[in-house]
């Protein structure tokens, strides 16, 4: 229920916003129709939106996090120090947000409600079904059923591929190439 | 700069590996580095990126590897089965794929097997085309939820360039020469990547490039994508009139240096006469065109 009730909030707060703060601040969505890879548009719309609201959008906003938050509750204190250090090294960014992010460790070392944290820093939680992650809580089986259940729709995010500079996407063992990526190789 | 470069990579390979060296391990430091040479090698040309990587492994975990895996700790085993499946995807080798299986079997005994392990395993027997034993296991782990299709092999011990092509609703895949005639164009693409899909639309959208393509294209996914034939019967609906089929070994198309989606090869009598890489927002028809008339009858 409380689901749902955030879901339809995150509706209406896209179409006030669409218009105005997305368009004002970070430009109009630059994805052309036509280079849109098979991702439903709720999802997309989801995901613009969770992106959009994330507190980390950039290295600069993680540098902060890192200098305020990190040994304070962040949700990455829950890595192991090594752990944390290949995520971090393999976190990258376009003009909207995480474009891609090693998912190894993240497996390895986190239940579903963890990772879930994680990547809402993000604002990659959408990605979390794609993930292989322990089951230990209540909570963790409900939000893999939440969010497995829509990963056919975001087929777009490439398992094992990185998104490489000259707009093809690469063999990339451990990483997540996410559907953002299509539109920072302009 | 790429010289200095390619040789501080060399030196992390070299030189990481004499700093961790000593009778008490520290499996994560050796992670550490195998994932820092991943990184490092991700700029290099592919078959150097996977003699890297490999070597980095051999380097900091093999010996582990093929060693006593019971005085192994749990934790210290699933960095040398992730680090083996890291040498596995890129090399495409079997043996890597052998050690893997040892170092799963170790675990599952321990029942120490969290979901990702039996998915990479299957992926690893897959990629390494080790079909049978994908089979199997696959059988034998109904967690996975997974079926593969039959596989008939068309084309008998041929070592030329091969193709898995998807028969009989997805149920079957047939192994067989591929056809490049005098003349062709494979691209090597993914149904999963964007810039493959954009580059599939805006060709068939165009009318100058849609027929050239739908007559002599192949669409061909790379050794290291995962069978899912649902997958490729869905991409063929969507991008009509382009048929996709899987690559069986790599090292079958010496010719083709990238398998990175999408890239054009423009074949002309066994020949690669021209090669576009990748789709940009505002596509490549020109270079597309290009190519085509390279390869066109005389």
């Amino acid at each position: 229920m409380k689901w749902h009730l955030i879901l339809a909030a995150a509706a209406l707060f896209s179409i006030a916003c669409e218009a105005t703060e997305l368009g004002s601040r970070q430009g109009p969505a630059v994805i052309d129709a036509s280079m849109q890879p098979a991702l439903d548009a709720e999802v997309q719309r989801r995901r613009d939106i969770e992106q959009f609201l994330a507190p980390i959008k950039s290295e600069r906003d993680l540098a902060e996090h890192l200098d305020t938050q990190l040994g304070r509750g962040s949700p990455l204190d829950r890595l192991s120090t090594h752990a944390r250090t290949r995520f971090l090294g393999s976190l990258t960014f376009n003009e909207r947000g995480l474009t891609g992010y090693r998912y190894d460790d993240l497996e390895a070392e986190l239940g579903v409600s963890e990772a879930f944290q994680v990547l809402s820093l993000f604002g990659a939680q959408d990605t979390l079904g794609t993930l292989r992650l322990r089951q230990t809580t209540d909570r963790d089986a409900q939000l893999q059923a939440l969010y497995g259940k829509g990963s056919e729709a975001v087929a777009a995010d490439h398992f094992n591929y990185k998104c490489v500079s000259r707009a093809t996407c690469e063999f990339g063992n451990n990483f997540i190439c996410m559907s953002g990526c299509l539109t920072y190789i302009q | 700069m790429k010289t200095k470069r390619l040789a501080w990579l060399y030196a992390v390979v070299a030189g990481a590996s004499v700093a961790t060296a000593g009778p008490v391990r520290d499996l994560q430091k050796d992670y550490d580095v195998l994932v820092g040479v991943q990184t490092a090698a991700m700029d290099r040309p592919e078959p150097e990126r996977a003699t890297l990587i490999a070597a980095s492994y051999r380097e900091h975990f093999q010996a582990v590897a093929t060693g006593d895996l019971q005085a192994v700790a749990s934790a210290d085993l699933d960095l040398v089965f992730r680090a083996a499946t890291m040498a596995a995807g890129y090399t495409l080798e079997r043996a890597y794929v052998v050690q893997m299986k040892a170092v799963y079997d170790v675990l599952a005994a321990r029942n120490a097997i969290g979901g990702r392990h039996p998915q990479s395993m299957l992926e690893a027997f897959v990629a390494a085309r080790m079909l049978e034993d994908a089979r199997r296991f696959a059988q034998a782990t109904p967690s996975l939820g997974v079926t593969l299709p039959a596989f008939r092999d068309a084309a008998g011990g041929s070592d030329g360039p091969m193709l898995w092509s998807v028969q009989d609703q997805g149920r079957t895949l047939v192994r067989q020469a591929a056809d490049l005639g005098t003349s062709a164009v494979v691209v090597v693409a993914h149904p999963l990547c964007g810039f493959s899909q954009a580059a599939a639309v805006q060709i068939a959208r165009d009318e100058t490039l849609r027929g050239r393509f739908a007559q002599q294209s192949i669409w061909v996914l790379p050794q290291t994508a995962m069978i899912d034939t649902a997958q490729v019967l869905a991409w063929e609906k969507d991008h009509a009139p382009f048929s996709m089929a899987y690559v069986d070994r790599q090292r079958g198309w010496p010719m083709i240096d990238s398998w990175a989606t999408p890239t054009f090869y423009f074949f002309k009598d066994g020949r690669v006469v021209h090669e576009v890489v990748g789709w940009p927002q505002e596509g490549r028809k020109a270079e597309l065109l290009e190519g085509l008339a390279k390869i066109a009858a005389e």
